[in-house]
């Protein structure tokens, strides 16, 4: 019975409606998710950018970002030096002013290249923005040290992701931009082979195992000023370095539905023109003696369906389509809206309930 | 025949009294709050942007490629170099200048030789001072743009550009040439900083822009709502003889005052909003400005409005071709 009722609904509203409808919630399925998806995107930047894993710690100093941060390799090294299968990376990151833009320049860990002062590496994409080629030779200016320096491109440095948008060069070159000395760098990767040389280093630095073993995954950050260590510990590395500043994940994501929320704030509208295209269908089911709930229920199923193919076809172009726009930008980074299953689905269902609601009141009016 | 205002009137208070002022707020709500609050936003950045500008003193030493005449500057030129001594093949970059002198006020010559030169000469950046010291001679052949020269070493310095060498040369053809140049370094970050807002300001318009192009549609489905609402009076007056032109010229008219008030009440509420977010935030972090209203978000809400003329005029004539007013 539902399937015929369901039948007659779709054949009483026309084709080109039945297209405008899809298309109009495919448009705000796409405002929506693209908005959750760029936030949460912007929030995990700086995972992407320093790239830990659930085996290492991370040692960054005081700092809102991973640019800012100055830590001593000599006082790390001090620590761990006698421990067996850890390595460690030293990373020196720093912003920097090319050709009006800022880009964030990079340390290679390479020794061959370690005293190079003259050469970059520019990733792909800075070099597409920028219109850099090899042989090019190009002013680089430092906000830390108020000078400039020349430096030629020996290659470019063909890498999908983050690192495309940033500029690869020696340790020694990045150190002058960011005017610090040998000693010094941004931040510093451990990485242990064995669960229980993590727990060894952590104590020589003076973090309190049991805050630790409570969490599952854990990205530890541990923070000094002077001599004394202090540790973070927390699940994402945003989280870290932008809660100091107050924002915190939920905010980020309460903000991003928030937007959604009032994106979607007249779909109701919607559903009750689906009803009101299709008068003629109430008429021909109330005088077949069809009941009233089978009514509703035949209406419902017709907007889920909507919603439903809407959210694939906005997923589908988010997927294809906003990945490959640069619209989104931060220090350089472009940022590719990513959403998962859970966002996509509570969007789904924000959408479901307005319109349904929408739907359902002016069922009851009819 | 009823006036054009009484069939306006009419219009206005069934509107009101049916309560269908909600549906033109769902509509112009969206819109124009996410504007309002995202230009704050932008606002907010630019607002503390500026107060770090004012703190920022000092001067900065940048390669551009225009004569900027309100600082002080020095033409050079600049390219890749190879630097060839018996002992040593470094590359490393140039700068190109006619004499060093005009350099003098961006770099400080740390040493000099003393003796005589009658080739070019070449200066080392202190960066690259422990590379050079190995050199054995004071003659060094530097090869620049294909062209070899015969250079001394006359002496190293510091200051900026520290990682490349100077070479004093004629200016070359086929190099590039740019001006060096010391500016204030708050106009160096205020230009980062409007970088950053151009970006900002750039997605926040486009969000806007699919925002309404979203909501025209929808708003149009509210317009034939309504229409459908009114029916009842549409008919009466009708029949008592109003002319259908005279019924669309008020439906517009009454449509459009009704967009203009909630769309005002929204910018209204939106600024009450944000007020109240700024008190709360200044609890826990220092929020300096508070929102504003400005003749911006004024035209933008007027704008906003204008769209309800051509769309009820088009949901109008829809409406009257399903309902039996023509008759």
């Amino acid at each position: 019975m539902l399937l015929y009722s369901l039948k007659i609904l779709v054949k009483t509203i026309k084709p080109q409606t039945h297209i405008g409808f899809i298309l109009l919630v495919t448009l705000l399925s796409l405002l929506s998710l693209s908005i959750v998806g760029y936030i949460d995107s912007l929030y995990n930047l700086y995972q992407e950018i320093v790239s830990v894993d659930d085996n290492s710690i991370l040692i960054s100093s005081y700092a809102i970002s991973p640019f800012t941060s100055i830590i001593s390799k000599k006082q790390i090294l001090d620590k761990i030096s006698d421990l067996r299968d850890v390595s460690v990376e030293f990373i020196l990151l720093t912003p920097a002013y090319v050709f009006g833009r800022i880009v964030i320049l990079r340390s290679l860990s390479d020794n061959s290249t370690t005293t190079n002062t003259s050469c970059v590496y520019p990733g792909a994409g800075v070099a597409r923005e920028l219109n850099l080629r090899e042989g090019d030779v190009i002013p680089v200016y430092s906000i830390f040290t108020r000078k400039s320096i020349l430096v030629s491109v020996c290659g470019l440095y063909n890498h999908s992701d983050y690192h495309s948008y940033e500029i690869l060069a020696s340790e020694d070159l990045v150190r002058i931009v960011r005017g610090v000395n040998k000693d010094q760098y941004s931040i510093a990767i451990i990485r242990v082979s064995d669960p229980s040389e993590k727990h060894l280093i952590l104590s020589r630095l003076g973090v309190d195992i049991e805050k630790i073993s409570l969490l599952k995954r854990v990205i530890i950050m541990i923070s000094y000023t002077g001599s004394n260590y202090t540790s973070l510990v927390s699940n994402a590395l945003s989280e870290v370095y932008l809660g100091r500043l107050g924002f915190h994940k939920d905010h980020m994501l309460l903000l991003a539905y928030s937007i959604v929320s009032l994106t979607l704030l007249s779909t109701p509208l919607i559903g009750s023109h689906i009803t009101r295209v299709s008068r003629e269908f109430i008429e021909i089911l109330r005088s077949q003696g069809v009941s009233r709930e089978n009514i509703v229920i035949s209406y419902l199923t017709l907007a889920l369906l909507y919603i439903s193919i809407s959210i694939l076809l906005s997923n589908l172009i988010l997927q294809t389509l906003l990945i490959r726009l640069d619209i989104v930008r931060f220090l350089g980074y472009v940022i590719v809206p990513k959403t998962d299953l859970v966002e996509t689905l509570i969007i789904l269902l924000i959408e479901s309930i307005l319109i349904l609601f929408g739907v359902f009141l002016s069922v009851k009016e009819e | 025949m009823a006036s054009h205002s009484i069939v306006l009137r009419i219009m206005l208070l069934s509107i009101i009294r049916k309560r269908l002022i909600l549906l033109f707020l769902l509509i112009v709500l969206p819109i124009i709050m996410i504007n309002y609050s995202t230009l704050y936003s932008i606002d907010l950045i630019r607002d503390s942007g500026s107060r770090f500008l004012l703190s920022e003193r000092g001067q900065s030493i940048i390669l551009t490629s225009e004569n900027r005449t309100s600082d002080i500057c020095a033409q050079v030129s600049y390219a890749t170099t190879t630097i060839l001594s018996r002992n040593l093949d470094l590359e490393t970059t140039a700068l190109i200048v006619s004499n060093i002198s005009l350099l003098e006020r961006f770099i400080r010559i740390t040493s000099t030789s003393n003796m005589d030169c009658d080739k070019s000469r070449v200066f080392i950046g202190s960066i690259l001072s422990g590379k050079i010291a190995n050199i054995s001679s004071r003659d060094i052949e530097i090869r620049l743009n294909n062209r070899s020269i015969s250079a001394c070493l006359a002496g190293y310095y510091a200051g900026s550009f520290e990682n490349s060498i100077i070479i004093e040369e004629k200016i070359l053809n086929g190099l590039n040439t740019g001006y060096v140049c010391i500016v204030n370094s708050s106009l160096i970050t205020s230009d980062m900083l409007n970088s950053v807002l151009g970006e900002l300001s750039s997605i926040s318009l486009l969000y806007t822009l699919l925002v309404i192009s979203s909501y025209t549609p929808m708003m149009y489905l509210a317009l034939l709502k309504i229409l459908d609402s009114l029916s009842d009076e549409l008919i009466v007056l009708r029949r008592v003889g109003v002319s259908l032109r005279s019924l669309a010229k008020a439906f517009v008219t009454a449509i459009f005052i009704i967009t203009v008030l909630t769309s005002l009440y929204t910018v209204s509420l939106s600024y009450f909003i944000l007020t109240l977010g700024v008190e709360i935030l200044r609890y826990f972090i220092l929020l300096a400005k508070p929102p504003l209203v400005t003749l911006r978000d004024i035209i933008f809400t007027l704008a906003i409005s204008s769209l309800s003329l051509p769309l009820s005029i088009i949901a109008f004539k829809r409406g009257v071709k399903n309902a039996s007013l023509l008759s």
